[in-house]
Order: C-alpha cells, then structure tokens, then sequence
C-alpha cells in the first residue's frame, strides 16, 4: 500500500478533477457546436461515446483529443482514488462521501448505456403485430428462401460485412455471395445504367446509380447500396444492384426454390410481440397543437406466458423484458404508430445516484448555508 | 422632512400608484369597451379574454400593445372591435412596420421617417409579397437574407390580420352568436346603447354556460390591464438608484426606503407569478417568457434574503439588477405570441414541470446572481473608494454560498431532467444540446467549487470565475434555442442573438476590468 500511496496521491488531486471538469466542458462545447453540422447522433458518437476524437488530416484519421469516453474513465480513476486516499471517513464527512459515491454510480451508469445501450424503433400499423425492430441507419442484405409455404428463411448480412467487399461463404446454404461493390450512399435514378455498373440481372439494367457523399444528420438517411453477385459453386447466376432505395426485393431461382434480395433497415427480433389494437392524437380544443399521443398495444410472449394490453403515451413507456417503448412518432393519417425501443441494462443508475448526490450536496451545501445565516454579519 | 419619514412616504406612494393602476381604463366613445374586452373565448386552446387576444395579435403583428395613429391612440381592444365589426376602418390603420429598403422598393416606395403601413397601403401588392414569401419558405430559417427574412414576417403578418376573426370561438352555444351579430352591427352602425344591450346578453349567455372561465378571464383582464411585471421594471429601477444614491446621500434613510420598496417590488413580482400560474393551472416556468419571470423572481428572493442577513446593500443591488434585466428580457419575449400557450404532447406533465424545470431555472437564477455578485465585487474593487479586506472577504463568501446553493439545484434539475428523458424516451441522457447546456452550468459550479475547497484560486479568481458563469447561463438559456436543433428547441431568434453576444462580451470586459493587478490599480487611485 505505501508504495502506491504517492501515486494514488496523485491521482486523487483536486487539480486532476479540475482538469477533467474544464476539459469535459471543452468536449460538450465543441460536442454541441458540431451537432449543427453532423447531426446529433453522429456528434454524440464523435465526441462523447469515444476513446478519442479523430479528425482527417490529409486524408488519414488522426486522433487529435480524448473522447468522452476517456475524460469519464481519468475521472472515474480522481474519483476511486480520492475514496482510497483522499476522503476522511468521519460523520462530518458524510456529505462529500456520499454525493461522491452518488457521482461514481453515475457514472458507471452512463458508461455502461453509452457502450452497451440499443436504440431502434418499430412501427406498426393499427391491426397489425411486429416481433422485431428496426435501426435508425444501420442496414443489413437480406436473402430468403421458402422453406415451404409458410416458413421463410433468411440470412442476414450486417453493412459492416458488406463494407469488406469480397466472397461471403454462407453456410447450409446451395450458393455464395460476392460483394462486388459496397456504395454507402447512392443516388439511384431511372435511366441508363452506364457504363460503371456491374448489374447483369434484375431491376438494375433499369436505373442509373451514382455515389453520393455519406450524410449524417438526424433527419437523412444513406442509401446504403451494393452489386452482389450470386455463385453456384463457381457458377455465376449473376451481379445485382441491391439498394436501399429500392424497396421490393428482386429474386432469383435455384435447385428448384425461390430466393428473395433485399436491402433493409437492420432487424432486431424478439421473443415476444406487440399487436397495435388503437392509436390516439389528441389535440387541444379549436387548435392543432398536440396535447397527447397513446397506443394500446397487445403484449404477446408465449414463452413468459403473458398476453396482456399496455397503454403507452407521452411521459409512460411500456418497460418490458429489458427493453424501453415508447411513443416516437407516428403517420398515415394516425394510423401507423412509431415505437423508439431502448435497451439500457443501466436505466436504474441516475435514479440512485440522483438520490445519494442530492442527499449528499443537502447534508454538506445547507449545513453551511445555515452557519452563514447564523454568522453575526 | 425629516430624512427618518422617507421609507415609510415612499412606500405609501407607490403603494397608492399601484391601487391606481388596478382601475380600469375610460373610454368616451360610450361603447362598453371594458366589458368587450373581459369576455371569454377559446383560442389557442384555452379560454381567455378577448383582451388577451387584441394584446398578443396586436403585439404579433405590430410589435407594440397600443397602436398610434397621428394623435390618435387605440388601445388593443379597441382595435380589435375594429378589425372584427369595422373592417373598413382597420385596414386604413398604420399597422405593418416595414423597415428593409428592399421590400419597399419592391412596391416602389422610397424609405422616409414612416415606417408603419396600413393594410390598404400593401393590398396592391399582395400577390408578389406572397411569392416573395413562398420563395424564402424554401430556403431555412438561419440561412435566409434580410430580404427573405423581412417579406416573410411580412407576409405571416398579414395573414394574421385577415384570418384574426376566424382563430377563436365564443362561449355559450347559439345564442352566443346570434347577441354577437347584434354586437358587430350595433359597433358599425355606431350605436353605443344597441352595443351595450346585446353585450350584456352576450355576457349572460357566456356566464350561464361557463361561469368558472368567466370569471377567471374577468381576472385575466385585470392582469393584462395592470401590467404588474412593468410595474416591478419601475420599482426595481427606483431600488437599483437609491440603493447606489444611499452610498452618498442620507445613507440610512436611502438605504432603508430602497429595501422597503425592494420588498413591495418583490410581493408584486410574486402575485404576477401566481397570478400566471393560477390562470393557466401550471407550474410557474412552462415556456421561454416564463424561465425569464421566474428567474428574476428567485434570483430576487435570493438577494433579499442576502440583504436581510448582510445588511450591506450588496443584495439590494444584485437583486434589482437582476429583476430588472429579466423582466426586460421577459418582456421582449412576449412579443412571439401568447406566454399562456399550452403545453404541447411531452411536455404536458405538471410533475416534471414543477420539479425539473423548477430546479433548472433555480439553478440559472442563482448563479447569475453569484454572477452578478462578482460583477460587484470587481466594480467596487476598482471604484470604491472604501473598499477594503472585510469587503472584499465578505463578497467573496456571499459569492460562495451562492455558488453551493447553485451547484446543488443545477445538479438537481439536470439529473431530474435526465431522469423525465428516461421516463418519456428511454435514455436518460443523450448529449442535446439542451442537456449539454445544463450539464455546463453544473460543471462550472463544480469548478468552482472544487477550485476554492482545494484552496486553489484566490478571492478574487473566485469572484471573476462567477462572473464567467454569468456568460455559461446566458449561453445555455439562449443560445442553445439559437442553435435550432435537438429535442428541446424553441426555435431560431436572430435579434436575441445580438443582445447575447453583447452580454457576454460585457462580461468578458468585466473579467477584463478584474484582472487589472494591485500594484496598477494602486497606481490609478494614488498618482
């Protein structure tokens, strides 16, 4: 213990704490002037949910700042070492000890929904059920087979996969994939293909694609786009144009079954699933100003054995089995209903640090208020 | 006059100023315009009186509550009773403010001294100024020219005046209607008995069918007519001057009539804010206008309190200044439409609303006024002759309860705010730039703070950093809604930013002014 004392010393310092606090408010100043220009999500993920802060500099990304993530886990460290070496454990003390440890759940808290929290929404149609949601951006290649007529089966390929370009071996499958050309973002238009497209069948010999620059903000999406090549062995049945813009799949034959192409939003599929059996906006009297938006929902999960209703509205989300619903959005003339679904295995952490931090300042910041008002002036 | 009789004579006269104020305005045309003007509607989706509606839309579309024509002085009522039985008469009032050069050139007009046009004036030219308009609705907000800017609050002006009529519904069924009809004939055929025989039908049918609404809109009348927030701009200016005055003149009788007024301003301030909240049933800060009231009023609570203990004029100061700057603020915001607006979807939760964003704004009070307290503490530093060690000590630790009282309910509000996310979206925080915004304040406070317990700033940096935290609040009051992005904005103001810019480089210059070392200062007093 003693030989580490001086290090620890250290590393409780006030100085250290005040070097983090400075130095966080430098990431969200500049966290937040970037969000004007990339968006709040892709900000969040530059400054906040990072080690460090890359920036291009001729053409290579060089890290340039610690990220959120770093400031965070240099305090977390001023923050454990003060409790080892720093603080008194005295009644007195009481306050700063436990505003302080108020300080580390929350921390720990936010590092672990920054790293380990999903977001993605699911819309469902009034009358209609959905087992699985979908991200906001990510997409991924879809193929399906009939099994038989009820039962299809899909393989899924993740963006990051297709990123890579190349051969994708598919296993218990009767072909391979070959990625011939990943397009982060693409125009697609109607017209003449040109002479850089791959395409050799389906709806690509129609349309006209372009790259186009990546975007990132809120309310724009990428056109996510590839040419995908279909092998039998070494037999090619092809090279599509596979693109988020559009929409239905194409198919293709083999060994007797139809196998559908598709570029969708990510899925994420549950156990159980949600039936929307009412949607509601309401407005105040004589104006179009929204005053609430509600979906009754049918909750099935055969494995729990549960088949309940739910009301989710403003300011009351549906917490189920891990995960967060809650009303987003909504459209078709109200009667398509947008869930955002969150996944926050530390959603309980602010709640208990809010607590211990508040009683922990009150003990500490009003003792000393009411010596001030007591002091002979 | 004995100087010991100051206190108790001015409280006595500017209580029997405001008891003058409550009365209600007189009219001599013979219409009873009073009673016009206190009869409910639903607008907006609430209740209120038509009063309401004439000061908003009149505010909306001509920037003032009253509207001058030569010699001529309407009041917003009276206005009103124009454009909706009178329409002739209305439309020949000097009522839109053009001040860009281009749009006049576009009607062929030179610019003179006149800057307000009447509605038949710009009738010719309704057609182009609305595809001028339509054009600039294609390009965003923050990115359009002065041009584009001005033809479009031109033309969103116009339509307000021609679609006035159509935006609120009377009380009181069918029968309503019918006393209305009689009312608008009666004002246009100029029959002041005819007009108030069917008002108080009307009136009658209204109170019959909704007597709660009535009579708070009764009340509603008698807020907008006494105005109490520009009541309190007065008092605290008369506060700020005899506060500064009683360091040179009659200290104790100037010192103490200052206090006393400071006192019936503060009581004024708190029945305008209960009055807001008992009219619209809400917690106090539900929207921009309202953050501004209810941070001068707890900032003032907050000085006060501090002048009760300290007894040195400091807190006088600070809370004056305070009261006066925000109302100011809040009264250059009202001009955006009604401050009783409804709460839209998420927002409609009096819980989060009482707790979280009580808690914020308590937080924005409190460290502008340790703010403003360091302001003090480097003006008298450099200025005041008497200024010493016990001062300077004595600020300083003001500054630093202050700054406690801050950290803990800017902590509070944003884990509170946090928390109502996780409640409405799932994620407890999300780096908005709302949240940031918050989380700056908590983190300067903490700073500061931390700079002092581990003895790691002088005084004086003490007092300079609070001032700092004066440009962080500002920042995240205003300029987070400038930015125009994130879940939470209100939408993009141009003007304001201006005065923001100018605040925080006056506080900038404040820092500057605090840095200036001993030995120079000592210089500056001695040559």
């Amino acid at each position: 213990m003693n030989k580490w004392r001086p290090l620890l010393e250290r590393l409780a310092s006030v100085r250290l704490t005040l070097f983090c606090i400075a130095f966080l408010m430098v990431l969200v100043l500049f966290g937040t002037l970037a969000q004007v220009q990339i968006g709040t999500f892709a900000a969040q993920k530059m400054y906040f949910n990072s080690f460090w802060i890359y920036k291009d500099i001729l053409g290579m990304d060089v890290p340039v700042l610690p990220g959120g993530l770093t400031v965070g886990a240099v305090w977390m460290v001023n923050l454990l070492a003060a409790f080892a070496v720093r603080f008194d454990y005295e009644r007195k003390h009481l306050g700063i000890l436990l505003s302080h440890f108020g300080l580390i759940v929350l921390f720990g808290g936010q590092f672990l929904a920054q790293t380990l929290g999903r977001e993605s929404q699911m819309p469902i149609e009034i009358g209609q059920s959905s087992n699985f949601s979908e991200s906001f951006r990510d997409m991924e290649l879809a193929v399906s087979g009939d099994v038989d007529s009820d039962i299809d089966e899909v393989t899924v390929i993740p963006e990051r996969a297709l990123r890579r370009e190349g051969r994708i071996e598919i296993p218990r499958q009767p072909y391979f994939l070959n990625i011939k050309k990943y397009i982060r973002n693409a125009q697609v238009g109607m017209g003449a293909p040109g002479t850089h497209s791959m395409a050799t069948r389906g709806i690509g010999l129609q349309v006209s694609v372009q790259e186009a620059d990546p975007v990132s903000s809120d309310d724009e999406i990428n056109n996510v786009s590839a040419f995908v090549e279909v092998l039998e062995g070494e037999r090619s049945l092809g090279t599509w144009l596979v693109s988020f813009g559009l929409g239905a799949p194409q198919s293709f034959d083999l060994g007797g079954k139809k196998y559908r192409l598709m570029m969708r939003l990510a899925r994420r599929y549950y156990p159980f699933t949600l039936t929307l059996k009412e949607f509601h906006h309401d407005i105040y009297p004589g104006t179009d100003i929204p005053k609430n938006f509600s979906s009754l929902v049918r909750l099935t999960d055969p494995e729990k054995n549960e088949s309940r209703d739910a009301l989710i509205y403003m300011n009351n989300p549906l917490r189920y089995a891990g995960h967060t619903f809650y009303q987003a959005s909504f459209g078709k003339n109200d009667t398509l209903s947008v869930f955002q679904v969150v996944k926050n295995p530390a959603w309980l952490t602010p709640y208990i640090s809010c607590f211990l931090v508040v009683l922990g300042l009150g003990i500490r910041f009003f003792g000393h208020l009411s010596s001030f008002a007591r002091r002979p002036s | 006059m004995k100087a010991s009789k100051l206190p108790a004579l001015l409280l006595a006269l500017f209580s029997v100023y405001l008891l003058a104020e409550l009365r209600s305005p007189s009219y001599e045309s013979g219409f009873d315009v009073n009673g016009f003007a206190r009869l409910p509607v639903l607008n907006g989706g609430r209740v209120k009186p038509l009063d309401t509606i004439a000061r908003t839309f009149l505010l909306m579309i001509h920037g003032k509550q009253t509207l001058r024509s030569g010699r001529k002085r309407k009041d917003a009522v009276q206005w009103l009773m124009d454009v909706l039985f009178d329409p002739a008469k209305a439309e020949s009032d000097p009522l839109f403010e053009i001040d860009d050069p281009e749009v006049l050139g576009m009607f062929g007009i030179q610019q003179t001294k006149n800057r307000y046009y009447a509605f038949t004036d710009l009738a010719p030219f309704a057609g182009e100024i609305e595809k001028q308009a339509v054009k600039a609705d294609e390009v965003k907000p923050e990115q359009r020219s002065r041009f584009q800017r001005s033809v479009h609050k031109l033309q969103s002006r116009l339509i307000l005046f021609q679609s006035l009529g159509d935006t609120f519904q009377l009380l009181g069924g069918g029968a309503s209607a019918e006393f209305y009809a009689k009312i608008s004939e009666a004002y246009r055929a100029g029959e002041p008995q005819g007009f108030n025989l069917a008002l108080k039908g009307l009136q009658q049918a209204v109170a019959e069918s909704a007597p709660q609404e009535n009579s708070r809109a009764g009340y509603e009348r008698l807020f907008n007519v006494f105005q109490p927030f520009y009541q309190c701009v007065i008092l605290y200016m008369v506060v700020f001057l005899l506060t500064f005055l009683s360091r040179m003149f009659w200290p104790e009788a100037l010192y103490r009539s200052a206090f006393w007024l400071l006192l019936l301003a503060f009581g004024l301030h708190t029945v305008g804010l209960s009055a807001r909240m008992w009219i619209q049933a809400r917690p106090p800060v539900t929207n921009l206008y309202s953050s501004a009231i209810f941070v001068g009023w707890f900032s003032v609570l907050m000085g006060v309190v501090l002048e009760k203990i300290t007894k040195r004029g400091l807190g006088s100061i600070a809370a004056s200044a305070i009261g006066f700057i925000t109302l100011i603020i809040a009264h250059n915001l009202a001009s955006e439409g009604d401050t009783l607006e409804m709460m839209r979807a998420v927002l409609d939760s009096n819980f989060w609303l009482a707790t979280h964003v009580v808690c914020i704004t308590i937080g924005y009070a409190s460290t502008f006024l340790s703010g403003f307290l360091g302001i003090l503490y480097v003006l008298r530093r450099i200025f005041d002759k008497r200024w010493d060690e016990g001062t300077a000590s004595a600020l300083e630790g003001m500054i630093y309860g202050v700054v406690c009282f801050s950290a803990f309910f800017s902590f509070l509000g944003t884990v509170l705010g946090g928390i109502w996310a996780d409640q409405s979206w799932g994620r407890f925080w999300g780096w908005d730039p709302k949240e940031n915004g918050a989380l700056m304040i908590v983190l300067w406070n903490v700073f500061i703070l931390h700079a002092r317990i581990g003895g790691l700033a002088s005084q004086r940096s003490i007092a300079l950093m609070a001032v700092f935290g004066n440009v962080i609040t500002a920042v995240s009051w205003f300029g987070v809604n400038m930015l125009g992005i994130g879940l939470h904005s209100y939408g993009f103001m141009d003007q304001a930013f201006v005065w923001l810019a100018i605040f925080c480089a006056s506080q900038f210059a404040v820092i500057g002014l605090g840095m200036v070392p001993e030995p120079v200062l000592r210089a500056w007093r001695n040559p």
